[in-house]
């Protein structure tokens, strides 16, 4: 959990967009579940997003046997997808799930360190389509998933949420 | 009768699988762990394809018998509502069992079963 208050500085150098402080504020605000899978971002533009995260122990859903629940997998991918149409409509805006189709290709242990790279590929109207994965360190692929989001036309949520805690 | 009975995560969900007179009815008492948007506090996503795919494994372990176990391939879930921050119940249904294979529908609610909030789609490889 430590080191969270920088994450979200990087690749915002020269002069942090707005709807970077929306997903700064999600970071550091103490986000209980983000900071369970040790979420942290590595790269956010139009183009795709990747944040690293680390597989919980609470995960574990077999006697005997490191295994862990795949719906973690879900956890993540929805949550970098929703990052995916931040970055890529570049509005704090409220966004809400439609729905997460995902594909488990491998199985992972607790404790296993993931990266998950998913960009927002269209924006029809309000309806925003996703696609990503995640791999482990080694490149191996773990899961793919597509997601629909429906992004609300007002939606001055998130914009109030950066503003009113500041960071 | 589950191997997941005192699982870490059916904890971590307050994962209950109760049996009624039409099947299983399976819940999770969400808490502040397991939002998405803190804003309109409403449940994570990836929270809700877990649940229903753990209902989706019991249903399976019910119907089958203890001993079968299955290793999901992958989950579609339709999100209907916002989920909000109260008990979450499901139903899972076996839409066909194969040899190989089997798939089961899962349909949540929180208020009332006629409102649904979710629905899941599972495909689920036996592993015998």
């Amino acid at each position: 959990m430590s080191g969270r208050q920088h994450q979200m500085s990087l690749k915002n150098k020269g002069g942090a967009p707005p709807w970077a402080d929306v997903m700064k504020s999600y970071f550091s605000e103490g986000h209980q579940l983000f900071a369970a899978l040790q979420m942290e971002p590595s790269k956010i533009d139009k183009d795709g997003v990747s944040v690293f995260a680390t597989i919980p122990d609470f995960f574990s859903y077999k006697d005997g046997d490191g295994s862990a629940h795949p719906g973690a997998y879900t956890i993540i991918l929805d949550t970098v997808f929703g990052f995916s149409v931040f970055a890529k409509i570049q509005q704090p805006k409220a966004i809400a799930t439609i729905n997460l189709k995902t594909d488990y290709l491998r199985p992972i242990e607790i404790g296993s360190k993931v990266i998950c790279s998913a960009e927002c590929h269209a924006v029809n109207g309000n309806i925003a389509r996703t696609r990503g994965d995640i791999f482990d360190y080694d490149g191996r692929p773990l899961a793919s998933a597509t997601g629909a989001f429906m992004i609300a036309s007002g939606g001055p949520d998130f914009a109030r949420l950066a503003k009113g805690r500041p960071t | 009768m589950t191997r997941f009975a005192n699982s870490p995560l059916r904890h971590w969900l307050r994962f209950e699988a109760e049996e009624a007179e039409n099947g299983y009815l399976y819940s999770i008492t969400p808490d502040e762990a397991h939002i998405g948007n803190p804003l309109i506090k409403a449940l994570h996503g990836g929270v809700v394809s877990t649940f229903l795919e753990l209902a989706a494994l019991h249903e399976l372990r019910c119907t089958l018998g203890s001993d079968a176990d299955g290793e999901a391939i992958n989950i579609n879930v339709d999100y209907l509502k916002s989920v909000r921050l109260s008990p979450l119940f499901a139903r899972a249904r076996i839409a066909k069992t194969g040899r190989r294979l089997v798939f089961i529908d899962c349909i949540a609610w929180q208020d009332n079963d006629g409102s649904p909030v979710a629905k899941a789609a599972c495909s689920i490889a036996l592993l015998r």
